[in-house]
């Protein structure tokens, strides 16, 4: 099956200037984040970072190297699903609903992540080259570890990307923000006074990190939406120390097992959360690690979180958000959230107050649609001059703008109110709808803009 | 109120923040990330003070 180094192997052949190898060593404590916000200034879509040489939390170089930024850029997320950026939520969106697949139980034998397998008192977290991501973090961060539960009730997987502080060789403290999944699955199995198994699976190919992260009902399957957005069934083997029936990815490149014990949890955080500011400590459960498998020549991913690597987790709110407003206004084109918070919703306009519709569809979709700012189909919401340009001169905000208060917030939203709650907003964005009148744009007839090109008339020097 | 205070670590004196409905609920204790120190948020000084009538 694809993986995660099948994946790099043929991206950087067909687009060699997009992975950047590096050789110098590096540390993992705030070095590679420093590297990460220049090449973010540097690169409008950065390249994929490999790090070959990574002093890690242990003060020694890890054998592994460590991987950034797969997700930097719009278009290669576009590229990994086989489209380009302006479908890319459209056809990720029907690939999760469309062509889910089954996965396949494959042998331990047969299962790369199974090359390597410690447990016990061999297990050390520690010889990957785990990030350290900003200043005050409480300490190296599992940043794109998809935290794999089962519901006890219907035996069905779940799994997504939620941070673990790696507080000591053995030891994980995760946070399953509340109203995931993952926050459903642990107070079953707590209320009902049962410890809890989990997995973190770290590394795969990015199109099964795209569908496997993508919000679906409960309980409905991850592994099921990831083969449909690969294209093929994903690969399951038997944990090594949860029971042969609590699956992991086998073309995964690192298996973190453990158990959640009833009622316990410990100090999480600091750590320097995607809305770009320092989320405070919270007392998480603790993932006491009872196994881990790689791959002999593992990659350990980190994803850089609150920089441009944020993509993949904006992107499956952008599937929700798109279903919902599509429903509300058939004519929904596109959708792109920039940063949390942010939405940009493209919409063609057939009749009057569709702006309104479809903003107010998509702000009821998931708790991250906090900001709906929603244009016409002439607004390339991809480019941040075009969408102020929408805002600044196509609204009224006396008409145009619905507050809808005390809706449902995220918790790592530093302007929440205790109580977790958030404003929200459409900011309808869009013209009037013909025959209504209104000013057109600015523009110059389209063969003088063919026939007149810079490169005509400007030194190559210069370009 | 806030969703967070701000602890001062007995230890080394540095500040950083806690989640005030976690520490409310759960009663554990807090960590400093400068010196890995670990207490009850009370001894930090939280400021907005975690409780209801607690000195500030």
């Amino acid at each position: 099956m694809m993986n995660l180094q099948s994946f790099i192997g043929e991206y950087e052949k067909a687009h060699p200037e997009e992975v950047i190898h590096i050789e110098q060593e590096i540390n993992s404590r705030y070095e590679i984040t420093a590297l990460v916000i220049q090449g973010d200034e540097y690169w409008k879509d950065p390249p994929v970072f490999i790090f070959h040489r990574v002093k890690g939390s242990n003060g020694n170089v890890s054998p592994h190297p460590a991987i950034v930024n797969l997700f930097a850029s719009r278009p290669r997320c576009a590229r990994i699903i086989g489209t380009d950026v302006p479908h890319f939520a459209r056809e990720l969106q029907r690939r999760c609903t469309e062509e889910k697949r089954k996965p396949v139980v494959v042998k331990k034998g047969e299962a790369p992540v199974k090359e390597v397998i410690n447990k016990g008192k061999d297990v050390d977290l520690f010889e990957f080259p785990i990030v350290t991501h900003h200043y005050l973090d409480a300490g190296p961060y599992c940043s794109s570890g998809f935290a794999t539960t089962y519901d006890p009730d219907s035996g069905v997987d779940n799994c997504g990307i939620q941070r673990g502080f790696v507080k000591a060789k053995d030891e994980i403290r995760f946070w399953p923000c509340l109203g995931t999944h993952n926050n459903f699955n642990l107070e079953k199995h707590w209320e009902r006074g049962q410890d809890m198994r989990f997995a973190y699976w770290v590394g795969h190919h990015p199109a099964v990190i795209l569908g496997a992260e993508v919000r679906l009902g409960y309980p409905e399957s991850h592994y099921e939406a990831a083969g449909g957005v690969i294209g093929e069934p994903l690969r399951l083997v038997p944990s090594e120390s949860l029971g042969d029936d609590f699956l992991v990815p086998a073309d995964a490149e690192v298996v973190i097992e453990g158990i959640a014990k009833v009622g316990e949890r410990k100090a999480e955080g600091p750590f320097g959360e995607a809305w770009g500011h320092t989320g405070a400590q919270r007392l998480n459960p603790v993932i006491r690690v009872t196994a881990l498998t790689h791959r002999r020549d593992a990659y350990w991913i980190s994803n850089m979180v609150s920089h441009k690597d944020m993509q993949v987790f904006n992107s499956w709110r952008e599937v929700i958000i798109l279903e919902a407003a599509k429903r509300a206004v058939p004519t929904t084109q596109n959708v792109y959230i920039p940063v949390p918070g942010m939405v940009f919703l493209q919409i063609k306009q057939t009749r009057r107050n569709q702006g309104r519709e479809a903003g107010l569809a998509a702000l009821a979709s998931v708790e991250g649609a906090k900001h709906i700012f929603v244009v016409d189909d002439d607004i390339d919401i991809y480019n941040m001059h075009d969408i102020l340009t929408a805002i600044g001169s196509r609204t009224q905000w006396d008409k145009d703008v619905i507050i809808v208060p005390r809706g449902r917030g995220i918790g790592t939203d530093p302007s929440i109110s205790e109580e977790a709650t958030t404003a929200k907003a459409v900011i309808d964005c869009t013209k009037p709808v013909p025959p209504q009148p209104f000013e057109p744009r600015n523009s110059v007839p389209e063969e003088v803009m063919k026939r007149v090109r810079l490169e005509d008339w400007v030194a190559k020097k210069y370009l | 109120m806030p969703k967070i205070s701000l602890v001062t670590c007995p230890a080394c004196q540095q500040k950083f923040p806690v989640n005030r409905s976690d520490f409310i609920e759960w009663e554990g204790d807090c960590r400093c990330p400068f010196c890995a120190q670990e207490f009850p948020p009370e001894k930090g000084k939280p400021y907005p003070p975690l409780h209801a009538g607690a000195e500030e």
